[in-house]
């Protein structure tokens, strides 16, 4: 019987691997392709111009501004996401009246769109009446002309609303991971004498570090690659202060139409997100 | 994990201290949304007010056509997407569940890999290849586009639960005479609706929130709402923020009405089982 399923699982196959050759590996071939070439939408024709791409691209100011940009927001966002999730998967782990309802609660962002979510968040940093800038901030004693169109504060509003859009996912899987921990480990470690903060240092910790690892590289991925909130909220503005590197690449390819400039771009977004997600599960895996 | 003994009420009252305050975080944005989007242009400039009921917003996108064009775009997308990723996942994801080829082991750590891959870097050959392909601003092009992320996700999802489903029932069902493929069509699937209408779900909610591919391959007729959204809000000096509220609420409706029978799966849907 195997072996006269073996052709028909690759008939059952096929379509499917085809489908997926032809978007992952292909294009990946293909914007390397173009990476090495002058390629100009508005102008006719291309040529092969070598490493020219990357070195515009590495000298450039645009640049190092965004990678500046995205490290900052990478940082503090996935640390601020990883905390609160951390601290909503303990405290929704306790059984008590109303945590599905609250579990559902935090669920809910992850199935929203992104751009409605900016949108919101927006809308209540509108400068003269955004609910946060004209009731809620006056109300603490805080005066702010503008946020959004502030340099300084612009990117950390932004970073406010991808805490909050991305959080859940995190604290999803840290519950999931914390469900999985056998109750006797906590009780044994009782037994033996243990305070709460050592059971958490010594039990829980080691045991939840396969969900946080996956938790942290997801998150590190998507805040690297952050576009829609960034898009809506600020598009990348005042001047280059919110500017990101998947911002900078937009602008790149579909405001100057620079595609070979713009792909050079892609393959180092590329480069980076795969290096940093190998190196992170290298380093935790051991 | 407190001191459950010496103070049950103190550890129960921190406990929905901090629920409580994150949740009004998590609750307020999209509540207040929905609040304004009840107000007019000039209530929505007063702070101060919480509720209007005024019901303007939502007649003015009914009564544009654009916007009903535009929403009809995002049903007719995200249905689409989700019947190719099935016609194209269930027969790859059965394959990957039941054979074990050295092909299937790679096919399954590459469907894994693609979660990882950045949509930026895979968006400038596909505008240039749909663009020759004369795709560009359809809602083929956006199709396609979508079955990118969403087929890996289905084969993916479908191939961890068909190894789950008995595969008693189909070799008694091929004794009777069925071919594998018949078996896979007339038990197996059936057994697993549950799991294909969740990842259907799924599917549709993320071709419905979609965002950069349908916004960088479309100009005109073919956009879908958050490409709407996210360009009213970007461009018009005088935004029409009970219309955008009305129209941000619609886009949020499907995941409300979805919530509760997807909750189980989100976990395991958006790390593609890397926690289950």
């Amino acid at each position: 019987m195997k072996k006269r399923g073996i052709p028909e699982s690759y008939l059952l196959l096929s379509p499917a691997l085809f489908f997926l050759f032809l978007i992952s590996i292909y294009p990946f071939v293909y914007a390397l392709y173009i990476s090495f070439q002058n390629l100009i939408l508005y102008r006719p024709g291309s040529s092969f111009v070598g490493l020219e791409n990357y070195r515009v691209l590495f000298a450039g100011r645009d640049f190092a501004n965004s990678f500046q940009v995205s490290i900052l927001f990478t940082l503090i966002s996935v640390g601020a996401s990883f905390l609160v999730g951390l601290i909503l998967a303990i405290v929704l782990n306790e059984k008590f009246r109303g945590c599905s309802i609250f579990r559902t609660i935090f669920t809910l962002p992850l199935t929203i769109a992104p751009v409605v979510a900016g949108f919101g968040w927006r809308f209540m940093l509108e400068g003269d009446f955004g609910v946060i800038t004209a009731s809620l901030l006056p109300a603490l004693g805080i005066q702010v002309k503008t946020i959004l169109g502030s340099a300084s504060l612009a990117i950390y509003s932004i970073i406010a609303a991808d805490v909050w859009i991305k959080t859940p996912l995190v604290f999803l899987i840290l519950l999931a991971g914390l469900q999985a921990i056998p109750v006797d480990l906590y009780e044994a470690g009782k037994v033996d004498g243990a305070s709460s903060f050592g059971l958490f240092r010594h039990v829980t910790l080691p045991l939840l570090k396969y969900p946080i690892m996956v938790s942290v590289v997801i998150r590190t991925i998507d805040a690297i690659n952050a576009f829609d909130l960034i898009y809506v909220m600020t598009r990348g503005g005042p001047g280059t202060s919110s500017e990101t590197l998947a911002m900078l690449g937009w602008r790149f390819g579909f405001v100057y139409f620079d595609m070979g400039l713009a792909s050079a771009l892609a393959v180092f977004i590329i480069v980076l997100t795969l290096a940093i997600a190998l190196l992170m599960i290298r380093s935790m895996t051991k | 994990m407190l001191n459950r003994k010496r103070n049950p009420y103190g550890k129960l009252l921190l406990i929905y201290v901090i629920v409580l305050a994150i949740s009004v975080y998590y609750f307020f944005p999209v509540v207040w949304i929905f609040l304004s989007s009840f107000k007019t242009i000039p209530q929505v400039h007063d702070p101060h007010l919480i509720f209007g009921s005024s019901l303007r917003a939502y007649q003015s996108l009914l009564s544009s056509l654009q916007f009903t064009k535009y929403a009809l775009n995002s049903l007719v997308i995200g249905i689409s997407t989700v019947l190719g990723s099935l016609v194209l996942g269930i027969p790859a994801g059965y394959s990957l569940a039941r054979f074990r080829t050295r092909i299937s082991e790679t096919t399954t750590t590459w469907v894994i890999l693609t979660r990882m891959v950045p949509p930026f870097g895979i968006i400038i050959p596909f505008y240039i290849v749909i663009t020759q392909l004369k795709l560009f601003d359809t809602l083929l092009g956006v199709i396609i586009m979508h079955l990118t992320f969403n087929l890996p996700f289905v084969v993916w999802f479908l191939s961890t639960y068909f190894s789950e489903v008995p595969v008693e029932l189909e070799e008694s069902a091929m004794i009777d005479g069925c071919g594998r493929i018949q078996a896979l069509l007339r038990i197996t699937v059936p057994v697993s609706l549950p799991a294909i209408m969740a990842v259907s779900i799924l599917c549709f909610l993320f071709s419905w929130n979609e965002f950069l591919f349908a916004f960088m391959l479309t100009s005109k007729d073919a956009r879908t709402i958050p490409v709407i959204i996210a360009t009213i809000t970007g461009v018009a000096f005088q935004i029409d923020y009970p219309a955008m509220c009305a129209a941000s609420t619609f886009c949020m409706l499907p995941a409300f009405v979805f919530i509760s029978y997807v909750q189980k799966y989100v976990v395991r849907g958006l790390t593609m089982g890397a926690v289950k």
